[in-house]
């Protein structure tokens, strides 16, 4: 049989765009098996069959290990043990698998005895693990692809698989994108079990609900989904698992391609979900009716709708008293105008405005603008580009190295610029400072859309000057104005009138005075109508924690 | 799909339609010759002259270049172009200039005495009308406007100076500041007569008159001193200046070596017809509300030879016009206060009757401040520059539908009265002087 | 929460009345004092506050007007009323003032910028640029345009209601603003077309939008908030740019409030603010250009077979070419206005009246449902 038999026939590839699927309802995968691979090749009662099978499959790698083992003597059963050496855990495996198949193989045991069956097998052999039975190759290779071992015995048409999962993954650490002062440092991890392990911790409510799928032909990524189930949206979770179940990719590697791949308007220039890597963030904006989506192979999880103020938060407004953080959330508002906007208007103002200038200042530019031959909107592009080129660099370049090079290369080539007539010292100041405002804000998303956004202002500003950045700034604010995310319009927590919701988007809202209970906010209470009624389900009746946190 | 392509089919037009154009009106900085300030003079011939001070960056720029030579450098020129108008006398200065003519930065206006006595008139609508001159720029009548743009004093540039200094006529309000938007302001309605700022400066008499085929540029040296452009004659004067320092007598003023605002020019509709200087110009902001800070001196109540200074606070005036069967006449009620700021002799002021004769006096030195200059105005300027008739307009509209057109001759006659209250606050830190060993 | 799909458009009604208030404000910003104070003299506030009160007037008769209409839109409606050829030539008439609105604002907008801020720049490359965006947000639908103007609102009311007074008031002389109706109630009574011919025209792209909104029966509410928040900025503005400049003087001027924001300054420091000023009226601009120019195009989508998007796109093509057109200069167009203003005032109120007296003839008997809360009719 052939070797790539069980690799089904894939659907050419269509454009994954969420609003261009159509509307037929395709059941998301829900269960937490795995998708069934609908594979011909049964498993056959004969071994030696079954090994050579997966010996044409799987033998090409090295690092499929195979223990071959004889139950109970002469007249005993063959069995066979795969596992992938660095997937699995070995370890366990010997002490839980092996080693009691073969105490339990002694020949007295089996003497004229009638063959095992599974049922035996386990029963009296797997007493700690949990074991699964399957029936076809691809569930074993599924199983071995997912670090468990796989048992075939002679005589049994089916395999066992047991679960041993035992790779490595990155140990907790502080995350590296979204670093606090005085907030918790553990950030999530590749490994998506320890993900919901930090999740689950934090949020040891019963409503909280985990729903697995694996996106990916190839990849066969795990993915979760993490909501609360009285409090978030029932429609929203529908629509992100329907839009999640419609993905047909071969591989999914980063959560980035989720965000593209379910997002309203992937091609916007401004990001409509958040990534997050924190996980008190993902409990937190769980209780505000949020969804998350983490992703197996990256730290990232995706935090679904998403509005504008999304932008603007940082790890610390909650580990630090509010007024501190409403301060800091005007001064990310202000640094991210300052970084569309700060050196299309300069150069608009001296180009076309220079009225605007107070005379000292503009005498000053004048005079170092003197010896310069290019005119100020073609050396603005260029130093733009240079500040980019820098910035690409400093992630590139290796640690022991990085930062004094860094350092030391942009403020040679910044002094060096000036001295030698080819930049004005106003301008170089003036890129500077954009630069560095691009990085006060939190969400790197965010301030990649912003940086982008500065060069057609700046190509406006100098071909019309201020009505030239002004009419960016308004196609911008239009296009922010427009679009929606899963439904919720995008600016939805700017508009006035909304009280504590609004104080708690502009600045931060004092514990106090949120409600304890918090409600859906993400509706535009103008459009959507009153909240759909959930219907809560039956406590545990003896749990009184579900009482407590019965939501109506 | 084909929504989708419409938003990028617009958003490529837009680049398209951006990037085809071009750039018409950018300029790059150092190809502008800032303007800093206007004078406007009139020959001996008749002949409107125009005067532009053109600033020069290098010299005027602090620390930031190494292009800052020492010794002589060249701070501003001015540039003078016989003018039948603005344009046409921009034009010609910009083909002497090897950069463009920027009017963003202009500060002042200068008339010069003989152009604003023909009339300020015809040279308004360019300053209202183009859009690159504010209208919140000074206005000022001097004896020779382009030469008192020649004199830097302090400051680098003369513009510079004139405008700190005009800023500066608060702190002893005997002028103050007026823009070209109250000029026009009062120069449109028929109840009010236009004023401006009077200044004077040392005397020039050697104003580089243009004659034709003839051009002049003046270069300004750091010292003040004018370098000529060698190879040309010496000038003729425009006309001889005005010794202004007659009306400085008694004011305290210093006698104007340098460039001073000493008042206000009175304007009869756009003709300028004189100045009120010093007291006079201070006797009209008391009735206008004008006055910010200054100081009167008084007598002091126990010696004859003493003085007491005192400093107002604030100073209010409210116009009453009345109308009754001996026709009409204005009441003018002036309330101000005053700290005591010096004496030269001892002075109790917990005694109530100090206080008293303290107010009285002051009210009385108001009172003939503001006679003085009402005399003067209404008598001899006969222009009303204190915005009787607006008020009269608005108290009594009918009336004053009547006697509209001849409200020209009919101020002079108004009668005016006055009363003037003043009071004393404070008087700083010593409550009475000990009395002398 | 409904997931709402593309195309669907709906707008609340406190967005709407924002959305009147800032668009109507926007255009205040252009021209209009001076249209007023030309013949009002002191008494152009005077004269906006009456304007104020006839747009009040109206909305009521608009709001008692719309009650009929049900779930259909204008388009529908007087299909449904006059049959429908004359139909469809009373909703292309209020689609054309509609648009000639559009045109007459962006416009108007462009040549303010092209005599402040770029005058070697030609016409028509201003004109697309001015025009895009609006088309841009008009074609991404009504619920876009609402939110855009509770944002554009905030602007606005920064500069006009605070920096306005902060800075002006100073300079203010009240001995401009009185007496008051020394000339008799004429000239103000002459004034107050060229005004009231905007206020109701976005009470018209009220009744377009009508459809669309959330909370039908907060209709008149909403239509008398965003014609009072307007006049009171305009009763305001008028008050202010009169005391600034003197009555005379104001009338001779093409845009007072651009000379008015022409005097700010900071401290003596900054002071030439107008060119900022002008950047945040862009957005307003380009908001009340975009809010006629949707009107128009879900007129124009009620009676032909296109849909909104559709219609918003051949709308903007036609202002576009129109404003790259130099006819009609900015002085033409100030002279149109204040010669089509009363003619437009009575055929506005001529096509309303009629179609509801039309209607009430032919059906007497029909009665509406008032209460047509929640739920947007569908539109072609």
């Amino acid at each position: 049989m052939k070797r790539r038999a069980i690799r089904k026939p894939t659907a050419p590839r269509k454009r994954h765009d969420a609003a261009n699927r159509p509307e037929t309802p395709v059941a998301p995968p829900t269960t937490d098996q795995e998708i069934e691979q609908p594979s011909e090749i049964r498993i056959s009662p004969d071994i030696k069959v079954n090994r050579s099978t997966i010996d044409e499959i799987l033998g090409h790698s090295d690092d499929l290990i195979q223990h071959d083992l004889r139950l109970g003597g002469q007249r005993g059963v063959d069995c066979t043990v795969y596992y992938y050496q660095a997937m699995a855990n070995s370890d366990f495996l010997h002490t839980h698998v092996l080693q009691p198949l073969v105490v339990w193989a002694r020949p007295s045991f089996y003497e004229g005895g009638p063959r095992p069956d599974l049922q035996e097998i386990r029963e009296r052999l797997m007493v700690a693990t949990q074991i699964l039975e399957a029936e076809s190759l691809g569930d074993v290779l599924i199983g071995l692809f997912n670090g468990h071992g796989a048992l075939f015995v002679d005589g049994i048409d089916k395999a066992m698989i047991v679960r041993a999962a035992g790779f490595k993954s990155r140990s907790l650490s502080e995350p590296m994108n979204e670093t606090s002062v005085r907030g918790p440092f553990e950030g999530l991890t590749e490994d998506i079990e320890t993900s919901t392990s930090l999740i689950r911790r934090r949020y040891k409510s019963p409503h909280l609900v985990i729903r697995n799928l694996i996106i990916g032909d190839e990849s066969r990524t795990k993915v979760r989904l993490v909501y609360d189930q009285h409090i978030a949206p029932p429609a929203i979770v529908r629509e992100v698992e329907r839009r999640l179940g419609q993905i047909k990719r071969d591989i999914l590697i980063y959560s980035a391609t989720i965000e593209h791949l379910i997002s309203d308007h992937p091609y916007a220039l401004w990001p409509i979900l958040e990534r997050t890597e924190r996980a008190e963030r993902i409990v937190d904006q769980m209780t505000q009716g949020r969804v998350a989506i983490l992703v197996d192979g990256t730290p990232f999880a995706v935090l679904l709708p998403a509005t504008a103020s999304n932008y603007f938060w940082a790890p610390d407004d909650q580990s630090e008293p509010f007024y501190f953080a409403a301060l800091m959330r005007i001064m990310r508002v202000i640094s991210l105008v300052i970084s569309a906007f700060m050196t299309p208007v300069y150069v608009a103002l001296v180009t076309f405005h220079p009225e605007m200038i107070p005379l000292p200042l503009m005498l000053n530019i004048a005079v170092s603008q003197e010896g310069v031959p290019f005119p100020l909107i073609f050396i603005a592009f260029v130093m733009e580009i240079v500040i980019e080129v820098v910035r690409e660099a400093g992630i590139r370049l290796p640690r022991p190295v990085g930062a004094a090079t860094s350092i030391v290369g942009t403020i040679v080539i910044g002094q060096a610029a000036i001295t030698a007539g080819f930049a004005p010292p106003g301008l170089v100041v003036v890129v500077a400072v954009a630069a560095i405002a691009s990085f006060a804000l939190p969400d790197y998303g965010a301030a990649v859309a912003f940086r982008l956004l500065r060069f057609p202002a700046l190509l406006a500003g100098g071909l019309f000057g201020l009505y030239g950045v002004s009419s960016v700034a308004m196609l911008a604010l239009f296009d922010l104005c427009s679009i929606k995310s899963f439904g919720v319009p995008f600016l939805a927590m700017y508009t006035p009138g909304r009280g504590v919701q609004l104080l708690e988007s502009l600045f931060i809202a004092p514990p106090r005075l949120v409600s304890a209970k918090r409600k859906m906010s993400y509706r535009d209470r103008y459009r959507a109508g009153p909240p759909p009624r959930v219907k809560a389900r039956a406590p545990l009746a003896e749990n009184a924690l579900a009482r407590k946190t019965k939501r109506k | 799909m084909r929504s989708k392509r419409a938003p990028a089919a617009l958003a490529l037009l837009v680049v398209l339609a951006v990037t085809c154009a071009g750039c018409w009106d950018q300029r790059e900085i150092s190809d502008l010759a800032i303007i800093g300030a206007l004078g406007l003079d009139v020959d001996l011939n008749g002949m409107p002259i125009l005067g532009a001070e053109i600033l020069n960056p290098a010299a005027l720029a602090r620390g930031v270049t190494e292009a800052g030579a020492a010794g002589e450098s060249i701070v501003a020129w001015m540039m003078l172009e016989p003018m039948a108008s603005y344009t046409q006398a921009f034009e010609q200065i910009s083909r002497r200039l090897p950069r463009i003519p920027y009017l963003g930065h202009v500060n002042m206006v200068i008339f010069g005495r003989r152009a604003a006595e023909a009339g300020v008139g015809p040279w308004l609508d360019f300053l209202a009308r183009t859009d690159i001159i504010r209208r919140s720029i000074y206005m000022s009548v001097c004896d020779t406007a382009t030469g008192l743009l020649q004199r830097p004093y302090i400051e680098d540039i003369p513009s510079l100076t004139l405008d700190g200094l005009a800023r500066t006529t608060g702190t002893n309000s005997m002028s103050r500041i007026v823009t070209l938007n109250e000029f026009l302001r009062r120069l449109a309605e028929p109840g009010i007569e236009p004023i401006a700022m009077h200044t004077v400066g040392r005397p020039t008499y050697d104003i580089y008159v243009a004659r034709e085929g003839t051009r002049s540029v003046q270069a300004i040296g750091q010292d003040g001193e004018i370098k000529r452009p060698s190879g040309e004659d010496p000038r003729s004067e425009v006309d001889p200046p005005v010794d202004p320092r007659q009306n400085l007598q008694g004011s305290g003023l210093p006698q104007p070596e340098q460039t001073v605002f000493i008042g206000l020019s009175v304007f009869r509709g756009e003709q300028f017809v004189g100045a009120i200087d010093g007291l006079e110009a201070r006797g009209f902001l008391w009735a206008t509300g004008g006055i910010t800070q200054t100081a009167i001196a008084v007598q002091h109540p126990g010696h004859p030879d003493g003085k007491v200074i005192m400093h107002s606070i604030n100073s209010d005036c409210n116009y009453r016009p009345r109308l009754d069967e001996t026709g009409l006449r204005m009441e003018l009620r002036i309330k101000a206060t005053f700290r005591v700021e010096e004496t030269t002799l001892p002075l109790d002021l917990t005694d109530r009757d100090v206080i008293r004769y303290l107010e009285e006096a002051a009210a009385q030195v108001i009172m003939d401040e503001m006679q003085q200059t009402l005399d003067k105005v209404q008598l001899e300027y006969r222009s009303d520059i204190y915005g009787f008739g607006a008020e009269i307009h608005r108290r009594f509209p009918r009336h004053w539908r009547q006697i509209v057109d001849d409200w020209g001759e009919l101020f002079p006659q108004l009668p005016v009265t006055m009363k003037a209250k003043a009071t004393v606050r404070t008087g700083g830190l010593i409550l009475r002087a000990a009395p002398p060993k | 929460m409904r997931v709402r799909q593309q195309g669907h458009q709906a707008i609340s009604a406190r967005q709407l009345w924002l959305l009147i208030a800032a668009s109507r404000v926007a255009v205040i910003t252009a021209t209009l004092p001076v249209l007023t104070t030309g013949r009002a003299g002191r008494d152009a506030w005077i004269a906006s506050l009456l304007m104020t009160l006839a747009a009040v007037i109206f909305s009521v008769l608009l709001a008692s007007f719309v009650r009929r209409l049900g779930r259909q839109s204008f388009a529908e409606y007087s299909l449904d009323v006059w049959g429908a050829w004359l139909g469809r030539a009373m909703t292309l008439g209020l689609c054309g003032i509609l648009l000639a609105g559009a045109f007459a604002q962006l416009r108007t907008f462009t040549d303010l910028i092209t005599v402040t801020a770029l005058p070697n720049t030609p016409d028509w490359t201003l004109s697309i640029i001015a025009v895009l965006p609006p088309t841009f947000v008009a074609w991404r639908g009504l619920d876009g345009l609402g939110r855009s103007a509770e944002i554009v609102i905030t602007l606005l009311a920064l500069t006009f209601v605070v920096i306005f007074p902060l800075v002006s008031v100073p300079e203010l002389e009240w001995r401009w603003i009185l007496p008051v109706m020394e000339h008799g109630l004429s000239p103000i009574l002459s004034s107050i077309p060229v005004g009231l011919v905007w206020f109701l025209a976005f009470s018209l792209t009220a009744l377009a939008a009508y459809p669309h909104v959330d909370q039908r029966q907060r209709i008149l509410p909403t239509l008398i908030m965003g014609n009072v928040v307007a006049g009171a900025v305009l009763v305001l503005v008028s008050i202010v740019v009169v005391g600034q400049f003197g009555p005379a003087e104001a009338a001779k001027l093409l845009s007072p409030v651009y000379s008015l924001v022409k005097n700010l300054q900071i401290g003596g420091i900054v002071r030439r603010m107008e060119i900022l000023v002008v950047a945040i009226w862009v957005p307003a601009a380009g908001l009340a250009g975009a809010f006629l120019l949707w009107a128009a195009a879900r007129l124009l989508a009620g009676i032909t077979s296109l849909q909104i998007r559709h219609a918003v796109l051949l709308g903007g093509a036609i202002v576009v070419v129109a404003a790259a057109l130099p006819h009609p200069n900015l002085f033409e167009l100030v002279t149109w206005q204040t010669r089509l203003a009363l003619p437009l005032i009575l055929a506005i109120l001529a096509v309303i009246i009629s179609t509801w007296a039309m209607d009430l003839i032919r059906r007497p008997g029909r009665h509406t449902s008032r209460r047509s809360a929640g739920g947007a009719s569908r539109e072609k």
